[in-house]
């Protein structure tokens, strides 16, 4: 006997694995099963992984780098890389601290004179890119320097001031939010999480951003304006990562250059473990999974006491074999 | 009765025609200009030291053009760390078996081949973004030289040591550029260099045509990791060291060199002499600001904009007309 | 032909999940081999009668001969031959012995880009010495400054360049922060061949051509972690910080704490993290350990600079008793944490090592300037054992008005060297003063 799935394939029987397989499609379960399985493993082996306070402690660092990462996941949905997340991101962080008191601004100020500036940045990239057909890899990299050496120049000196005390508590395990024992920066990343969910799948916004990473040039042709699509996502991701530089502050304490640099490399390999592909589809769930895996890989790695160089080659594993299952091209042949 | 023979009116220079020709001349003209220009302000040039500080840079971008070269996104960021490990293993583990003389060189090429051609496998293959797989890589290269070289490794007297003083009144350094800048300059009028090319420029049409791009895409990405090899031992005979720290030291100024010499990063556009000069770009860049005594908090901005520049020149001028409308 | 390809991505799929999960095992396999290694485990309960021995020992900071393979150290009067104890880096005699220059120098600096507090103070410190010179005639011109621009993408290479612009711009003494010694050390050579001396400070060129000065690593990370122990009375959890794991800075400091962990059976370590030398990154792997370790943290031994960091991450773990931490290389950050810790726990302990980027400079303009007068400097490698900060003591060093994020460096607390000390490394000592 046969029956038609909604997806419209021909099988003599219900099968549930293939209702399993049409989800991981959609949403990345196996990720979410490597996930809880390796926090298993941690709080079967190492005794206080699965207390509060360090469950409270994978979840602030995961958001920095899932914040860092918000930027990172729409640039790759319209198909390019963001290399600028480390430079905006101490940006950010130095113009709180380090330019706030060169010029005795309140922090709200400061803060909110990053917002107009990384959007300029971030928006001049993104036209460049389309106007001029260069690949965002390059021009990125150039606008690290650039925001970063803008910074520095108008605060005269690389080396910060120190983030104001009730600043760190944003990011501290400790912390509190309105009298709930979550620290604030998770309460902002579920709130990003959520808002990025909506706009991404719900509103005209999200579907113009699919449809030019998928294939800008159909979009063109559908009236969609993918030079606004391009100035409005580097725009975004710089503000990201800019309003982010906040909370590495916070983190931090104080901020040098360096401060920013894992942060990239981890951004992006979120995205892409979360199986989020170059030019979509994917969305930030999969790179709020992506987070979550690596942290609680990293954590229950450090814990057992695995060197820089093991991370490293396990860093790059995992990427590997992250791709290797969701971030396959299509054949030459099928392409011809 | 006379006809009138018609002559094409004069042409013009047209700079566009002139740039698409030879993506490489802005980063020349910079490199000129730079050139000039630290020589006016200091005469004491020392040009074997300089060429010698050089050819790092130059070695990295060359090793990235065959990648970027074959299209399809193709970029190589493993450039670094194997750059380094070059160097680590030559002198931790070839020089002290007795194999530090001119036979190192081979054994070198090969460990590049192989890992050139792991990359292409994965990338081709697999059919995974090359930028991605690359990044991968890079972390399990720099975890390997870790592992390998905890401590930094120091060698003395040994005749790599050469390319970095003269070799009888040749700079030891343009000796040691030449024998990938011949192999290349070769393979490039070869079958092999042609068919690149035609990858580079749609891989879709190279593929009706008849061309096996699978085995040119790998083998590009094998040469790459091959030249990267010959670039460590450029890094040892200016050092006499190898440290686990520098994995990761040459990957954007590679980048940068490339893009500065004209070699589009979507491929099938640009040669070694984009190479060269873009690399020759970013070192006298590098040297410029500390001849001039640019402020130190000058320098990250200047070098961001120097770059930023350079690159939506390059590509305003290399940009058919046609493309622009 | 229809079924096949709308099977095909259920096998896909179903090929995906198998690739995905054949690295589960792999990695935690991978976990569980390496924690039976560095994780080091638990030290075995003495039950021997050496007990009372070994744990008496506990807290001291054992002596280990230097390496002196020409007898160079031997040569220096006994007053610091103390500050050699365990000193790794091979002292030889110096080429400069001899060394007497006329007229005033041309003098260049070439450092590292201006990253943290100690380098901003150090150049500043560098000027500042540099117009005292000038006034004083021993020195002409401008101070010659060649510092590396990306700290991002800064490689031995470029430094090498920089050096050698040095010489070429006409250097006669040079002050060098190198990145890295080993490399550098065949351009510090060929100037050396000109006549132009190097002096090198915080990073040890392997050449008795060059002068090194710097912190002996040994005691610096040593002598807190041995007090600290001395304070647990040998018993008690400790996690070890390290730096950046390849750099020779982090390996000698590492072993000087492994060397004091030697005499201490019942202490156990509960396992190592790697903070790179920066206080946000060594905060960032101590929270992930102590997230996965709930154990009582008795004392966090750092191979130093990071004592901010690991301050912060106590603090934030809210872990009571608070952990002793060794402050090697205290900062205005790491020193007020240490305050609040008194101050949340009134029977709290610590140790730890001063010295400013000012002070150091100070001394290694001296050091060159005592070379140029003359008064002949006898070996190629001068160091000092950093001042120990304990809780009397500390409180010289504290920068008022920091705190626990404070990026400064320390106010400058106790000399690093006394006058007497410094003439015991030149033959002819007093020619400096003297002018």
């Amino acid at each position: 006997m046969s029956t038609f799935e909604t997806t419209g394939v021909l099988t003599t029987r219900t099968s549930g694995w293939r209702r399993l397989v049409a989800i991981q499609g959609r949403f990345p379960i196996l990720q979410i099963v490597i996930t809880l399985g390796v926090f298993l493993f941690g709080a079967l082996t190492l005794p206080g992984l699965a207390s509060p306070s360090s469950i409270v402690s994978i979840l602030v660092l995961a958001s920095l780098v899932g914040i860092a990462a918000i930027g990172q996941t729409v640039v790759v949905l319209i198909g390019g890389i963001d290399m600028s997340v480390a430079g905006f991101l101490v940006a950010g962080a130095l113009v709180v601290t380090q330019l706030a008191s060169v010029y005795d601004l309140p922090f709200w100020a400061a803060a909110l004179l990053l917002i107009p500036c990384s959007i300029l940045l971030g928006g001049f990239v993104g036209w460049v890119c389309h106007r001029f057909r260069i690949d965002p890899l390059i021009i990125t990299l150039a606008m690290s320097s650039i925001a970063l050496g803008l910074v520095v120049v108008q605060s005269q000196g690389i080396v910060s001031a120190g983030a104001p005390t009730w600043l760190s508590n944003l990011t501290s395990p400790t912390g509190t939010t309105f009298g709930i024992p979550i620290p604030p920066v998770i309460i902002i990343w579920a709130i990003v999480g959520v808002v990025m969910w909506l706009v991404l799948s719900r509103t005209v916004i999200g579907r113009r951003l699919y449809a030019t990473g998928a294939n800008p040039r159909a979009a063109g042709l559908s009236l969609v304006k993918t030079r606004w699509v391009w100035i409005g996502v580097f725009a975004f991701s710089a503000l990201c990562a800019s309003l982010g530089g906040i909370l590495l502050a916070a983190f931090a304490g104080n901020v040098d250059p360096t401060v920013g640099g894992p942060y990239l490399f981890q951004s992006l390999a979120a995205v892409v473990i979360g199986g989020t592909v170059f030019g979509g589809p994917g969305d930030y769930t999969r790179t709020i999974v992506g987070t979550l895996m690596l942290m609680v890989l990293s954590t229950v790695l450090v814990g057992h006491g695995l060197t820089g160089s093991d991370q490293q080659i396990l860093f790059g594993v995992v990427i590997l074999l992250a791709v290797a299952v969701y971030g396959r091209e299509k054949k030459l042949r099928d392409r011809v | 009765m006379t006809t009138a023979i018609r002559t094409a009116p004069a042409r013009r220079f047209d700079l566009s025609v002139f740039v698409r020709r030879y993506p490489f001349a802005f980063a020349l003209v910079i490199s000129v200009v730079l050139l000039a220009l630290n020589l006016i302000v200091q005469p004491n040039f020392g040009p074997v030291q300089q060429l010698a500080s050089y050819a790092p840079i130059a070695f990295a971008a060359l090793a990235l053009m065959p990648a970027i070269l074959s299209g399809r996104g193709g970029i190589d960021l493993t450039v670094s760390p194997v750059m380094t490990l070059s160097g680590i293993v030559f002198i931790g583990y070839l020089n002290p078996a007795g194999l530090g003389t001119f036979v190192a060189v081979p054994i070198l090429l090969v460990i590049g081949l192989v890992i050139g051609t792991v990359n292409g496998l994965l990338i081709v293959l697999l059919r995974l973004p090359p930028v991605v797989v690359t990044l991968a890589m890079m972390f399990v290269y720099t975890g390997i030289n870790l592992k390998l070289a905890p401590s930094p490794l120091t060698i003395s007297g040994s005749w790599v040591r050469s390319l970095a003083e003269s070799i009888w009144v040749i700079p030891g350094a343009l000796v040691g550029l030449a024998v990938p800048v011949i192999a290349w300059l070769l393979l490039a009028r070869s079958a092999w260099g042609r068919t690149l090319y035609a990858v580079g420029g749609n891989d879709a049409t190279a593929f009706s045509a008849g061309i096996n791009v699978a085995f040119v895409r790998i083998s590009a990405f094998a040469l790459g990791s091959m030249i990267a090899m010959l670039g460590g031992l450029s890094v040892v005979a200016l050092t006499s060291s190898a440290a686990a720290s520098t994995s990761s030291a040459y990957v954007m100024l590679s980048i940068a060199a490339v893009s500065l010499g004209g070699i589009s990063l979507a491929g099938g556009r640009g040669g070694v002499a984009g190479a060269l000069f873009g690399a020759a770009a970013i070192f006298l860049v590098q040297r410029m600001l500390t001849v001039f005594n640019v402020p130190t908090i000058w320098l990250t901005l200047v070098y961001g904009l120097i770059l930023i520049v350079a690159v939506i020149l390059g590509a305003v001028l290399t940009t058919r007309r046609r493309e622009r409308s | 032909m229809r079924s096949t390809n709308q099977a095909a991505p259920a096998r896909r799929t179903l090929r995906r999940g198998l690739a995905m999960t054949a690295a589960l095992p792999l990695m935690l396999a991978a976990a569980g081999c390496a924690s039976g290694t560095t994780s080091g485990g638990g030290q075995p309960d003495p039950t021997t009668t050496d007990a009372a021995v070994t744990t008496a020992a506990c807290g001291t900071l054992p002596d280990i001969a230097p390496a002196d393979p020409e007898g160079a150290i031997a040569s220096l009067a006994a007053e610091v031959q103390p500050f050699y104890n365990g000193n790794p880096y091979p002292t030889l005699p110096s080429y400069w012995a001899d060394w007497a220059p006329e007229g005033p120098l041309t003098v260049a600096y070439v450092s590292l880009p201006m990253l943290n507090a100690w380098s901003v103070s150090a150049k500043a410190q560098m000027e500042e010495s540099f117009a005292e010179a000038k006034a004083a005639g021993l020195v002409e011109g401008e101070l010659l400054e060649f510092i590396m621009s990306d700290p991002a993408n800064m490689t031995p290479a470029e430094q090498i360049g920089l050096y050698e612009e040095a010489v070429r711009q006409g250097a006669d003494l040079i002050y060098l922060v190198p990145l890295s010694g080993e490399a550098i050390a065949a351009s510090v050579d060929a100037a050396a061949e000109q006549g132009i001396p190097t002096i090198t400070q915080n990073g040890y060129v392997p050449s008795d051509k060059a002068v090194n000065w710097g912190v002996n690593p040994y005691l610096d990370s040593g002598a807190p972690a041995a007090e600290i122990l001395g304070q647990l009375d040998g018993t008690g959890n400790v996690v070890i910080v390290r730096g950046v794991i390849g750099l020779a800075t982090d390996t000698y400091g590492y072993a000087a704490i492994e060397s004091v962990l030697a005499n201490c059976p019942n202490v156990t370590v509960l396992g190592e993290v790697e903070g790179g030398f920066n206080p946000p990154a060594a905060k960032t792997a101590l929270q992930q350990f102590l997230a996965s370790h709930p154990q009582q943290l008795d004392a966090v031994l750092q191979v130093g600079v990071m004592g901010q960091g690991v301050y912060q991450a106590l603090f934030e773990s809210g872990r009571t008793p608070i952990a002793k931490v060794s402050d090697t290389g205290a900062s205005a950050g790491s020193l007020a944490g240490w305050a609040e810790a008194i101050e949340r726990q009134p029977d709290y302990t610590a140790a730890g090592t001063g010295g400013t980027g000012r002070q150091q400079v100070a001394l290694l303009f001296e050091i060159g300037m005592r070379m140029a007068a003359g008064e002949g400097v006898k070996v190629s490698n001068l160091t000092y054992a950093s001042p120990l900060l304990t809780n009397d003591s500390f409180g010289e060093w504290m920068l008022a008005g920091a705190d626990l994020n404070s990026p400064d460096e320390t106010a400058d607390g106790a000399p690093l060297m006394s006058e007497q000390e410094l003439d015991a490394f030149f033959t002819n000592p007093g020619l400096l003063a003297s002018r």
